[in-house]
């Protein structure tokens, strides 16, 4: 019996052991929670479930002389959340037949097109980079090796009548500062949803006709009809009045007189400061936008410390002189050149943009069934050395 | 007993060196050579102990005796390496006879025996275990071993010189994603490699190549045993890190052995268009002794000739190797085609009255050159980052007249050629050892290893005449047996290793001509401005009237544009304008590598067995003070480490026993000192022109190492735009997103571990044992490289990425459990089965590099490229007819994988761990969201509009697994009975299973969940779309396809 019980006593122990070793096991097995076993798979949704949302209308393109009119075009191609329906597509606009669009082999084509994944990037007017997204048509298509959050300069096809072309960036303090180190690089502004072509609009039908692809070689369509029934234009606007803020250095006060007829008007303030400190912008280029929905003459103000930012520091929204004259040593500098320059509405285009908007179908046409706009000219000027506004208002 | 004279006088002698050593000039001691066997003999009946009883250890490689003591005691010491027939003898008892004892190095074994009075047998029969067996119930530290024997069945046969896979069907090895041999996870380069006693780590070694810092190239050849110490391992160990991988050669034997293999591939991994890949591979060894033993000599030789196919059958060489190129660096780096060559021999005189005095002259000579067709550096070059200069602003013909041009080429730009690759390596050691008593015994060592790298890189634009190193060393041990419980070893080591030769670098001259924007911080206002410029010293070279000059050079992000003049080099040269000088790398320090231990092994009972020792580990570097070529990293150059190491053991029963170890390591920095190995000779004939910077009209300011002090003439002013490009300083790790925090400025210095494992060991029986090892590694300021993007392109908003910074902000903590059952039998089934459960924690996520951001917020990880259970089953049946089979099957459980949806990274100079998308990654190919163009949100908060579209993507990188795969190679063998030749055939990956870890396909334009990047829309033009068009991610092959081969071995 001693023997026998000397015999299983090592097993015993051995037996325990195991079991002790397995359960170590066990727990750190259990070490590796959060990691599953899986080859990686990719899941592609249907961007035809997407909302498009389109409009046209008439845009006012104001120059040094007579207005020119051209067309406008407003999209929306949202998700369900209201956002961009898709990061890569190929828009196409066709027009009544006897619209002219852009120039294909030499002679007018009734469409302006963008260039499919595989074509010739230079021989449409949005190119490859050219896109509809949530709220306007932009080149920002994903494609190259980063993500493009640019607007065109407009009006496009501005060759026509040698127009000059302008940036539209929704900045402060109508839209949320994006310069601040806490937005994307390279992210400058909000997108303003419409643009412009130098291209005589006529009455019809226009055809949004995006092409997304959804695989290496698939594709899906989705499309929108727009009506254009009137080409009565919106008023010329009429040119702003800026100046120093007089008690807020680095801010502006502005002189607006909005015709009647627009919902709304946007003043656009774009200053390549002097002062400014590095930011994600990758230039030195910010935007700023007062907004107003009143009519008749008013003075609006720009905030004197809306600038660029680092570390949450402030910084004038527009260098004053003694600014620059820190920031370059120079005694002489002078305050910043900034260019001014507005934009009119009939349409809420302002609701309808982000990020105010996360709506799949914004409202984006006016009264009219049109999206009209109309836009300013570019006035230059040297902060602080601005011609006395008259009349006040 | 009083010694003799002479002995007096070496072991005092000794004694005093060794302290001496310890003290003043602290040595490294590397793995004992030999092994020490002990035990008691007891009567079978009365278990009382036999005095007088005489032990003999009789093998091929020499004979030991001893004499048991008052309490029956014996113990042989300085036991060489073998398997070994023990005799126990004493009159009035029956001889006992035991076969089959094998002594490795660093083996402490204990052979117990009752002798039984008038009967000829044992009065307990004993099953004799090989040193492979997974059943060692006497060790005191944790080591799996390998016999030839089992070498053999580990890897198919004999002659394989695969000692990757060897090392890799061991427990506590796990194969890295990229093919990597790890010691219990950790990093390669803190992994420890010895050939009887001599380091391996290459002289030359750096931080810049951690993983190339083994001289000898994984090439089996003359091994007799191998020895795997994981964790902290005894005392006698030194910079081991991780652990200890420790080779000894064959010895010659009497009667003599030999054998002659030759093997070639019949079939399998075909090329496209190239037929079979080349294997040919032919061996030879031969092991002699005089019958006296006084003499033996032992001779291996090994040739391989292959190609590599890697891949699926059939696939398009030059395409895959364009994607490798852009996806996996180590692979990338594969030799296309390989010629190796390794001779061993080992050469033993015994002398003295007792034969108790041996000389050993060992050599080894490796050569092995590749032919690296799969280089593609296309991605590497185009890659914008630091380090690596973009296209210069030079046209063709500019460059033509005044670029570098590649060695034995005829003209300077992209010279076209093969990319070699030749390592001589050569290691040789003289030993002498004495067993100065049947309790004492010394050895002394001097040993040389000198590896020499030549590599001709055109398509890298590198070429390297020679460089290498040579490393010297001494060490002496002493081991004593001291009364019936006391085993004592001390000993030290001093090393001294001298890296030497240079590298040409051609491709830097790109730095001179625009094609590298340097940065520098202005304050203005209170604010940090980014300044970028492009060094523009190239136009300096072309005559004032060259076509194109002067050059109108556009300013990055602004409107300005400078006339930048020729000529101000080409008017000071009348005989001949100069071309641009190539960079020269020079080689790192030199170091000394010392270490101390002692060592007590104590038999307290025949149950219970301790092992305690203490370890002195240390270096010195020998950085040269040059204050014109300072480093740009600062490193300890003196560093050392007190080690403790303790191993209990305790045998539960006649099969059972269990054991704790704990050992404190240190893995040595491979020194690297960065920046101090530019060679301003290459610079010298402009020592005598004054500086001057082109874009500015006047002298340089972008001198030293801060880049912001004015340049002492143009040779100084081309050596730092030169090292700006290669290790722009961290202090000026500035970012457009603001000041980014470097890693505290503390030099940089070894890291230190400390390793816990626990062993519970069974013997089943009938040859098959078992144990069972959970782990713990804990490592303490680990060396890690991150790098912080530095900027963002003004045009494009890329990423710009910042040299590495090397800080020791590490940490690692592996946990594990090691599996290893083993069955010893001469016939039938004999083999073993090996698993390694390992979840490393570390700081390194999935990916291309580690931010530092990550490291400063302490984020982490999985480790990447670790399998969390790799497990490797070897079988070999034998039968009595000549036939032997031999499948060996491996399994790992995938590897972490995946770059999660969060990462870290700086927003106004302080980390956030954020949203990983293309706003916060930058690249859109790296990021596995995407935000909205047009309403991107913010950083912390951004609009996701589309994803990359991978399921399993998880919040944190490494995630999920990649897929498990499993490999098997299986070899038939006959040896017709009777004779001396063996026929085999050798099948690998029998199911021409292709896997590897899954990486992002940068060649798939991206599908996202709205939206598609489609083929063909110039997002990646100039690569081979249809390579791998169909996914994201992308398996990489590591393995190659099914081969077959054959061979004949012949047995002299």
């Amino acid at each position: 019996m001693n023997r026998s019980s000397r015999t299983h006593r090592p097993r015993n122990r051995s037996g325990l052991a195991v079991a002790v070793s397995l359960g170590l096991c066990a727990i750190l097995t259990a070490c590796t929670s959060g990691q599953v076993g899986v080859q990686p798979a990719t899941t592609v949704r249907n961007p035809a479930n997407a909302t498009l949302g389109f409009a046209v209308g008439i845009a006012t393109l104001q120059t040094s002389g007579a207005p020119v009119i051209g067309l406008n075009a407003v999209e929306t191609f949202r998700q369900s959340n209201g956002l961009s329906g898709a990061l890569l597509d190929t828009p196409k606009i066709t027009g009544p037949y006897n619209f002219v669009g852009e120039q294909v082999n030499g002679g007018n084509a009734n469409y302006i097109s963008g260039t499919p994944p595989g074509g010739d990037c230079n021989v449409t007017t949005f190119g490859c980079t050219g896109g509809a997204f949530g709220y306007g048509i932009a080149p920002d298509n994903l494609i190259g090796s980063t993500q493009s959050f640019a607007q065109y300069s407009q009006p496009l096809l501005s060759q026509r009548n040698n127009l000059t072309t302008l940036l539209y960036y929704g900045g402060p303090p109508a839209w949320p500062q994006t310069t601040n180190g806490t937005y994307p690089a390279g992210f400058v502004g909000f997108s303003p949803g419409f643009l412009t072509f130098d291209a005589a609009p006529v009455l019809g039908d226009y055809n949004l006709t995006l092409r997304i692809p959804t695989g290496l070689t698939g594709y899906v369509t989705v499309s929108k009809v727009a009506h254009l029934t009137s080409l009565t234009p919106l008023p010329a606007l009429v040119a702003l009045q800026p100046f120093a803020d007089p008690v807020n250095p680095g801010g502006l006060k502005i002189i607006v007189d909005v015709p009647s007829g627009l919902a709304e008007e946007w003043v656009y303030v774009s200053d390549f400061g002097q002062c400014y400190p590095q930011t994600t912008l990758g230039t030195s280029q910010a935007f700023f936008t007062v907004r107003t929905t009143q009519a008749g003459v008013q003075e609006l103000t720009l905030p004197p410390n809306l600038g660029p930012t680092t570390n949450s520091v402030p910084t004038h929204t527009i260098c004053t002189a003694a600014d620059n004259q820190q920031a370059t040593g120079n005694p002489n500098a002078t305050g910043d050149r900034y260019s001014i320059y507005a934009a009119g509405f009939d349409y809420p285009a302002y609701a309808a943009a982000y990020p105010q908007s996360s709506s799949v179908s914004p409202v984006i046409s006016g009264t009219n069934g049109q999206a009209d706009v109309s836009l300013s000219s570019v006035q230059q000027f040297t902060y602080g050395t601005e011609p006395t506004p008259s009349p006040s208002p | 007993m009083p010694l003799a004279p002479h002995l007096r006088v070496f072991f005092c002698a000794a004694v005093l060196a060794v302290i001496a050593i310890v003290l003043i000039l602290p040595e490294k001691v590397s793995a004992a050579l030999t092994g020490q066997v002990s035990g008691t003999i007891t009567d079978g009946v009365t278990h009382a102990p036999i005095s007088g009883a005489k032990v003999v250890a009789t093998s091929p490689s020499g004979t030991y005796s001893a004499l048991t003591n008052a309490r029956g005691v014996f113990s042989l010491i300085g036991v060489a390496p073998d398997t070994y027939t023990f005799t126990f003898e004493k009159t009035g008892y029956a001889v006992v006879t035991v076969p089959g004892i094998t002594v490795l190095p660093d083996d402490t074994k204990t052979v117990d025996e009752r002798l039984t009075v008038e009967v000829r047998t044992l009065s307990t029969v004993r099953v004799t275990r090989s040193a492979s067996s997974a059943y060692q119930p006497n060790a005191t530290e944790t080591s799996y071993a390998v016999t030839s024997k089992a070498l053999q069945t580990q890897l198919g046969k004999s002659f394989n010189t695969d000692e990757s896979s060897l090392l890799a069907s061991l427990p506590s090895v796990t194969k890295d994603s990229s093919g990597t041999i790890k010691i219990r996870g950790g990093f390669d380069f803190q992994t420890a490699y010895q050939f009887e006693g001599i380091d391996y780590t290459l002289p030359n070694a750096s931080l810049q190549s951690r993983a190339g810092n083994v001289a000898n190239f994984n090439l089996l050849n003359g091994v007799g045993s191998l020895q795997l110490i994981p964790g902290g391992g005894d005392s006698s160990h030194g910079d081991t890190g991780t652990g200890l991988i420790a080779l000894s050669a064959k010895r010659g034997a009497y009667p003599a052995f030999g054998m002659i293999d030759l093997e070639a591939n019949v079939l399998g991994g075909n090329w496209q268009n190239l037929g079979d890949p080349l294997y040919h591979q032919a061996g030879f060894e031969y092991g002699v002794a005089t019958p006296n033993g006084r003499w033996s000599e032992y001779v291996g030789f090994t040739g391989v000739r292959q190609d590599f196919q890697f891949g699926p059958r059939g696939s398009d060489i030059t395409k895959l190797a364009a994607l490798i190129a852009t996806t996996n660096a180590t692979v990338a780096n594969t030799p296309g085609s390989q010629q190796q060559d390794d001779l061993v021999n080992n050469l033993f005189y015994r002398f003295g009255s007792r034969k108790q005095e041996q000389l050993q002259l060992f050599y080894q000579r490796q050569s092995v050159a590749q032919d690296l067709a799969f280089v593609d550096t296309l991605g590497l070059q185009n890659s914008g980052n630091v380090g690596h200069p973009g296209p210069g602003l030079l046209t063709p013909l500019q460059m033509l007249a005044i670029y570098p041009i590649f060695p034995g080429a005829d003209i300077p730009g992209p010279a076209l050629g093969s990319n070699t690759f030749d390592s001589p390596f050569t290691a040789f050691k003289l030993e002498y050892s004495n067993s100065f008593t049947p309790a004492v015994f010394g050895t002394m060592r001097f040993y040389r290893a000198i590896d020499i790298q030549r590599e001709s890189l055109p398509q890298s634009g590198l070429f390297t005449p020679a460089n290498g190193g040579a490393r010297s060393g001494v060490a002496a041990e002493i081991s004593a047996q001291a009364g019936s419980k006391h085993y004592v070893e001390f000993g030290g080591k001093f090393d001294f290793a001298k890296p030497f030769g240079t590298t040409v670098d051609v491709t830097q001259a790109n730095a001179f001509a625009g094609g590298y924007q340097d940065f520098t911080v202005v304050k203005i206002n209170g604010f940090n401005h980014i300044q970028t410029f492009s060094p523009l010293a190239a136009f300096d070279f072309l005559p004032a009237t060259s076509a194109g000059c002067p050059f109108l050079y556009h300013v990055p992000a602004s409107t300005q544009t400078i006339s930048v003049p020729c000529g101000y080099i080409a008017q000071r040269f009348t005989t001949g304008i100069p071309r641009l000088p190539s960079a020269i790398y020079g080689p790192t320090v030199r170091q000394q590598i010392y270490a101390g231990f002692a060592q007590d092994t104590i038999a307290m009972s025949p149950a219970w067995k301790i092992q305690a020792g203490l370890r002195l580990d240390g270096y010195n570097f020998l950085v040269p003070d040059d204050p014109s070529n300072p480093p740009a990293i600062d490193a300890v150059r003196h560093q050392r480490l007190f080690e403790p190491h303790i191993g209990i053991t305790h045998i539960m029963g006649p099969r059972d026993s269990i054991r704790a170890t704990f050992g404190r390591t240190l893995a040595i920095p491979l020194p690297s000192f960065l920046g101090n190995n530019v060679e301003r000779s290459s610079f010298a004939q402009f020592q005598g022109i004054p500086s001057f910077d082109n874009l500015t009209g006047k002298p340089a300011v972008y001198c030293g190492v801060k880049f912001d002090q004015p340049c002492l003439n143009y040779a100084d002013q081309l050596y730092w735009i030169t090292r700006d490009v290669l290790y722009t300083d961290p202090s000026r790790s500035v970012q457009g997103l603001g000041v980014t925090s470097s890693p505290p400025a503390q030099p940089l210095h070894g890291a230190t571990f400390s390793n816990y494992d626990i062993t519970y060991s069974h013997d089943f029986g009938r040859g098959l044992g078992f144990r069972l090892t959970p782990f713990y590694r804990r490592g303490y300021d680990i060396v890690e490289n991150s790098r912080n993007v530095v900027a963002f392109d003004p045009f494009t908003g890329a990423q710009t990425l910042g040299p590495l910074f090397e800080s020791n902000l590490g940490i690692q903590k592996a946990t594990g459990v090691e599996l290893d059952f083993t069955r010893d039998a001469d016939f039938g089934l004999s083999g073993q089965f090996s698993a390694t459960y390992i979840n490393q924690i570390g700081n390194d996520p999935p990916g291309q590099y580690l931010p530092t951001a990550s490291l400063a917020l302490g984020n982490l990880y999985h480790s990447p490229n670790l399998s969390p259970l790799e497990a490797t089953l070897a079988l070999n049946y034998r039968n009595r007819s000549g036939i032997r089979i031999n499948p060996v099957i491996s399994v790992n459980d995938g590897y972490p994988t995946g770059i999660g949806l969060m990462g870290a990274f700086y927003i106004n100079g302080v980390a956030y761990n954020l949203p990983n998308t293309d706003a916060t990654i930058g690249n859109v190919n790296g990021a596995p969201q995407y935000v909205d163009p047009q309403n991107p949100g913010t950083l912390f908060d951004p609009h996701i509009a589309a994803s990359r579209g991978v399921n399993a993507e998880t919040s944190a990188a490494g995630g999920f697994l990649s897929k498990p795969s499993a490999n098997v190679n299986v070899t038939f063998e006959f040896t017709p009975p009777g004779t001396r030749r063996t026929f085999g055939l050798a099948v690998t990956n029998v199911f021409n299973q292709l896997y590897g870890v899954p990486q992002f396909n940068h060649l798939y334009v991206d599908p996202v969940s709205t939206g598609v990047r489609g083929p063909g829309n110039g997002a990646a033009t100039g690569y081979p779309l249809d390579a791998f068009p169909t996914s994201p991610y992308v398996i990489v092959p590591i393995l190659q396809p099914t081969t077959f081969r054959v061979y004949v071995q012949e047995r002299l």
